[in-house]
């Protein structure tokens, strides 16, 4: 009996390192958060407030809660069109980095504009010294389409398709309006609002290395059925996945380069369709190959060691009946990108399947918060 | 002091560092607190998401006990090996030239069958760890549990938060920020 007694009174400081262990802390703005910008970054920071961050020690883990502004200046010679920050906590295990782009910028020399960083990341709670989160440049995208930055996260590709997008979108809602005048701008927001809320919303989880839930026995090989897209410099030949109830996994497609210019990037939309007939965006597949180099009329394979699950509302399974696929994006040896034009989006319905462009989604919203007007207006500055 | 790199520690907790790379991290490990700390952590991050949605409740008394019995069976684990060493039997070590040579090509054939046997350790990806965005935003889910990665949209505009989903195992959410009016896209990885 005595002995209990002490053994308990002994545990009892573990039991309150552990309590401790558990509590929030607010974020220390001098050492919590290192900023790193190179010395010769095109950006400059003003300021950085942490606000509500946090940092919580659960068990042997650390949460850290970035709620983050920075505002940033261009101090470069060219107008901003997009950044992305790369965020790290830890690189070695999942949920311990994340990045934050801003696309669809137009930020002239000397101006200031704001990032946001709103992520949670974990880090081992025990981790020696330095900041808990470090900030980097990844990389800035200039009007022309210029680039400055480490590009670790391969955001020259990924800012570069989103300001060709932005480009794209915005010639033809001003194309529309020269056309149409102001009334059919307005029809054409409304139109792609609607869509954005017609857009089916599904639950998809994605995980690495194989098969997420399903068994093996119900298991089929399912064929894909490829979309064309008029002047597509890449053609998909055949390509196939495993489906299971709601689970799609290990896509694998062969494509060919029917351009006349080598291509080192390639990625496939990947549609997945319901047994209601309803069709929806399932994911991309880009090449998985950092080294892919697709000479012309040469083929190659996209593929994918991953498996995506299909939900909706509470969990609900979402059963696939049958597969697409269409080249959404390709990049050639010199860097430059094809992305699909509107036409060909609009012609093979698929408009109706992708998310908006991230431009489209700030104009609609734009539209939709401040009025025709003031759309009207963010389209001249362009 | 050399200290192995991030990586290292890393692979060393994951057990996936070559046969030379482990025993010399190891031997590091010995006389150097902060790099064992640092794998204890790693350890501890990838022992599973459980741990990271609380402390679980102890129960004192299981626990109490689980220790007694533990140092007991250490102590008695102890006394065994002492026991045994001293009964023991002096050996005469065998150094004829003949042994030597022998033991030699002993050697010399276990080492070629191991590096030509052993597997090229194979970074281990993130199997069993899902990412998943539903009406919650972008969660991390494993063993039962979820952790959610993204946040920072008002309730009232999360059907205007878009997810894409990379099959790399990545994930990103894009917003139109209702204060600067920016469109901001968040990028989580599955590993």
């Amino acid at each position: 009996m005595r002995t209990r007694v002490w053994l308990r009174a002994a545990l009892l400081p573990v039991a309150a390192w552990a309590g401790l262990l558990a509590q929030e802390r607010p974020l220390d703005p001098q050492t919590s958060v290192k900023i790193n910008l190179p010395p010769d970054s095109p950006v400059t920071l003003l300021a950085a407030n942490l606000g509500e961050s946090r940092a919580t020690a659960r068990g042997s883990a650390m949460v850290v809660d970035l709620r983050m502004a920075l505002s940033l200046r261009n101090a470069g010679m060219k107008r901003i069109a997009g950044i992305t920050l790369l965020v790290t906590a830890q690189e070695f295990a999942p949920g311990g980095r994340g990045s934050v782009a801003s696309p669809s910028l137009n930020v002239a020399p000397g101006e200031v504009f704001p990032v946001r960083i709103d992520l949670r990341l974990l880090r081992p709670a025990q981790m020696a010294g330095g900041p808990l989160v470090e900030v980097m440049l990844d990389g800035v995208l200039f009007q022309d389409l210029s680039f400055y930055g480490p590009n670790r996260l391969d955001s020259r590709r990924s800012l570069t398709a989103w300001e060709m997008e932005a480009q794209r979108d915005r010639r033809h809602f001003k194309q529309v309006l020269a056309s149409h005048g102001a009334e059919g701008l307005q029809r054409e927001m409304l139109s792609s609002l609607a869509r954005q809320a017609e857009r089916p919303r599904l639950n998809v989880a994605v995980s690495r290395g194989g098969r997420a839930v399903t068994s093996a026995a119900s298991e089929r090989v399912a064929q894909f059925a490829f979309l064309e897209i008029p002047g597509s410099p890449v053609v998909p030949l055949e390509g196939w996945a495993h489906i299971s109830g709601n689970e799609a996994r290990a896509p694998r497609i062969e494509v060919r380069n029917r351009s006349n210019d080598p291509v080192r990037y390639v990625e496939i939309g990947w549609v997945v369709e319901d047994r209601g007939g309803r069709r929806f965006l399932a994911g991309s597949v880009p090449a998985s190959d950092p080294d892919l180099y697709l000479p012309p009329g040469r083929t190659g394979r996209v593929l994918q060691d991953t498996a995506l699950r299909f939900t909706r509302g509470a969990g609900q399974p979402v059963y696939i009946e049958r597969m697409a696929g269409f080249v959404n994006q390709v990049e050639f040896s010199d860097g430059k990108i094809w992305i699909p034009n509107r036409q060909a989006l609009t012609e093979t319905k698929l408009l109706q399947v992708l998310a908006p462009s991230p431009e489209e989604q700030r104009l609609t919203e734009l539209y939709r918060k401040k009025g025709l007007q003031a759309l009207v207006a963010e389209l001249e500055r362009f | 002091m050399n200290h192995p790199s991030d990586a290292a520690l890393a692979l060393y907790a994951g057990q996936e560092l070559g046969m030379l790379a482990r025993w010399r991290t190891r031997r590091h490990l010995q006389h150097c607190e902060r790099c064992r700390a640092e794998v204890d952590a790693y350890m501890g991050i990838r022992a599973g998401l459980p741990e990271l949605l609380g402390v679980p409740e102890a129960g004192w008394s299981r626990l109490a006990a689980e220790m007694k019995a533990n140092i007991r069976l250490g102590l008695e684990a102890g006394e065994c090996v002492r026991g045994q060493q001293r009964e023991e039997p002096r050996r005469t070590p065998l150094f004829g030239r003949r042994a030597l040579v022998a033991y030699a090509s002993i050697a010399a054939l276990v080492a070629a069958s191991i590096l030509l046997e052993r597997p090229l350790p194979r970074p281990r990806v993130s199997e069993g760890v899902t990412l998943e965005a539903n009406s919650l935003g972008i969660q991390l889910k494993g063993d039962g549990q979820a952790l959610s990665l993204l946040h920072g949209v008002a309730e009232a505009d999360r059907n205007a938060v878009t997810f894409t989903v990379g099959a790399q195992g990545s994930m990103r959410a894009r917003y139109v920020d209702s204060d600067t009016g920016y469109v901001t896209i968040n990028n989580v990885y599955a590993h």
